[in-house]
């Protein structure tokens, strides 16, 4: 355990969401060390914190003279929670490769998407890993988010002896997860695209933190699509949520989209319609076949926990 | 709960005992919320089969023949001549199984992309069961020890003209494939009346495409805005067993099995043809 703890795992975005919740939980086990633009005051005792902005050199500073054992990368979950995200930026990504290139921890992990793969009428059935980032075309944020996906993939050939690991779960749901899904679900009366009725894939991060730990501790590198135990129909997450459809035509979906707040930009309320009309399904064959990973928490109730 | 009760009552008027057979469906490859990985759910069925059960018995007085050959478990691929512009062979074949096989189960159907895109309608094809046609999915589904509708003569067979009819269009691969790499048998199956539902006069091959449809044959059932109501006869044949899995790229062994296919397809046919006096009878 003493050997465990002077191990330094150093959490981008690690004030917020899934960050949060990743330190909160490592803490215990890793020298934790949470970087972000916000500040974390309620943070253990033990969990440094780093308050950077990624455009000042000084800044950067602070960061890149560490060298830890690990780097994880909240990435797309930066971006739920609409904040400036400053650690997919695209300069910011070159600065932080180019670290990672000269200090070679020994793992990284990039904490990427599912949804980046984009929902339209050509997925079909379940995708695997080597399905193109199609939603990179819909937004600019999602298209920062495909960008820094493949930016990261460089490691492979840039940094080869440092394990690392990108991960595209399904949508996260959970205690820290403040993000559109939550705020499209997390109301009486939700609003659904008529006629539709996608087939949802949810992954709790209780059940994704396991993983990241796990990677933290074995040797599993690649890309590696995280889909959480089975699939949900949206009327039937609806029901187990005591929850109502709003069945509005799609036309003026995205509208309704942004007047109820569930986002603001018109490109994220085009990305939220598509989900809302097509499955977007993804398989984490590979995964569990060369990990033996599995969720413990079953379909209804990752649906029913947030 | 009250269009429940109805659709209960109104199964119960148009087949005694269907109901129990629907609840008596396999539920191996559900989860806690009643689907299964693509989206099927069996309770779903109850919408549609009143409509199938009517047409299957009165509007198109289906007749069945061979159907011991079909298993009762266990995957397999159930592959058939396609006709009549509107999928109905499918859907009377599929009936015929959970009507009449001793150990009932639903036969998936594989659909169109685009349908995936069509509100209302692509939600209640998922539900009762249909897939969107993709070589994965399918095999996923036999992978799960489902059964799985395939048209080897794709599209082309669906839409044929009326002057066409009864002439097995060229078969593809893909099935042969599929059923090697799976190990699944292969039934083949042939529909003897469909042909005549909505004869085809010709097609707007422009149009369809402007349209994004697949096909746009002008039919005579225009006209009055049903299918014709022809009697159909459905022949199932003994099950091909495929190849071992070490001839999945061998071109000759795969078109053995096309070939094999075809030809008792196009007998039953053949049969179906010679035992009927007529359209309607």
């Amino acid at each position: 355990m003493n050997e465990r703890r002077r191990r330094e795992v150093i959490i981008l975005g690690g004030a917020t969401g899934l960050g949060r919740l990743l330190a909160g939980r490592l803490h215990r086990y890793f020298n934790v060390v949470t970087v972000d633009q916000l500040p974390f005051h309620d943070r253990p005792r033990d969990i440094e914190h780093i308050s950077i902005q990624m455009t000042s050199k000084r800044s950067r500073e602070q960061l890149f003279k560490r060298k830890p054992y690990a780097v994880i990368h909240t990435g797309f979950q930066e971006l739920s929670h609409g904040r400036r995200a400053q650690f997919l930026d695209r300069k910011s990504i070159t600065h932080l490769i180019q670290w990672i290139t000269n200090v070679k921890p020994k793992k990284v992990i990039y904490v990427s998407s599912a949804v980046l793969y984009g929902a339209t009428v050509e997925t079909v059935g379940y995708i695997d890993e080597s399905y193109p980032l199609t939603a990179s075309a819909l937004t600019s944020a999602t298209g920062l988010a495909a960008n820094a996906d493949l930016i990261w993939q460089t490691l492979f050939w840039r940094a080869p002896k440092t394990q690392t690991t990108i991960l595209r779960p399904v949508s996260l749901v959970g205690p820290y997860q403040n993000d559109w899904l939550r705020r499209l679900l997390g109301r009486r009366h939700v609003l659904g695209c008529m006629g539709f009725d996608p087939l949802l894939q949810l992954l709790h991060t209780d059940d994704f933190y396991p993983l990241i730990a796990q990677i933290l501790e074995t040797k599993i590198s690649g890309i590696y699509n995280v889909a959480g135990s089975g699939v949900i129909p949206l009327t039937r997450l609806l029901e187990a949520r005591g929850s109502r459809p709003l069945w509005i035509p799609e036309p003026l979906l995205e509208r309704a989209l942004r007047m109820r707040n569930i986002v603001t930009h018109a490109g994220d309320a085009h990305m939220i319609k598509r989900f809302l009309k097509y499955d977007l399904l993804v398989s984490d064959d590979s995964l569990r076949q060369a990990h033996n990973w599995q969720p413990y928490r079953r379909i209804v109730d990752t649906a029913t926990s947030f | 709960m009250i269009i429940k009760r109805f659709l209960h009552e109104l199964l119960d008027r148009v087949e005694p005992g269907m109901r129990e057979r629907l609840e008596k469906l396999p539920k191996d490859n559900l989860n806690a919320v009643g689907v299964d990985p693509y989206g099927y759910d069996p309770k779903s069925l109850l919408e549609v089969a009143p409509i199938a059960l009517f047409l299957f018995n009165h509007y198109f007085r289906c007749e069945v023949f061979g159907l011991e050959h079909v298993p009762g478990t266990g995957r397999a691929l159930l592959a058939g001549n396609h006709s009549g512009q509107i999928p109905i062979d499918g859907m009377m074949t599929g009936t015929a199984i959970l009507k009449l096989h001793p150990q009932p189960r639903v036969v998936r159907g594989m659909v169109d992309r685009w349908v995936a895109s069509l509100p209302f309608i692509s939600t209640r094809y998922r539900r009762w069961g249909q897939v969107i046609g993709d070589p994965k999915i399918c095999e996923g589904l036999l992978n799960r020890d489902e059964m799985v509708f395939v048209f080897p003569e794709g599209m082309p067979g669906v839409s044929k003209l009326f002057s066409e009819r009864y002439q097995l269009k060229r078969f593809g691969t893909g099935f042969v494939r599929l059923a090697i790499k799976t190990q699944s048998p292969i039934i083949p199956f042939a529909v003897v009346g469909a042909e005549e539902q909505a004869p085809a006069m010709f097609k707007l091959k422009t149009l369809g495409k402007k349209l994004g449809l697949p096909a746009l044959p002008i039919i005579l059932p225009q006209l009055i805005p049903l299918p014709l109501p022809v009697k159909y006869r459905i022949f199932f044949g003994e099950p091909i067993a495929p190849p071992p899995l070490k001839y999945l790229d061998d071109k000759e062994a795969t078109d053995e099995v096309v070939q094999q296919s075809r030809k008792v397809i196009q007998s039953m046919i053949a049969e179906g043809l010679s035992i009927r006096q007529g359209w309607f009878s």
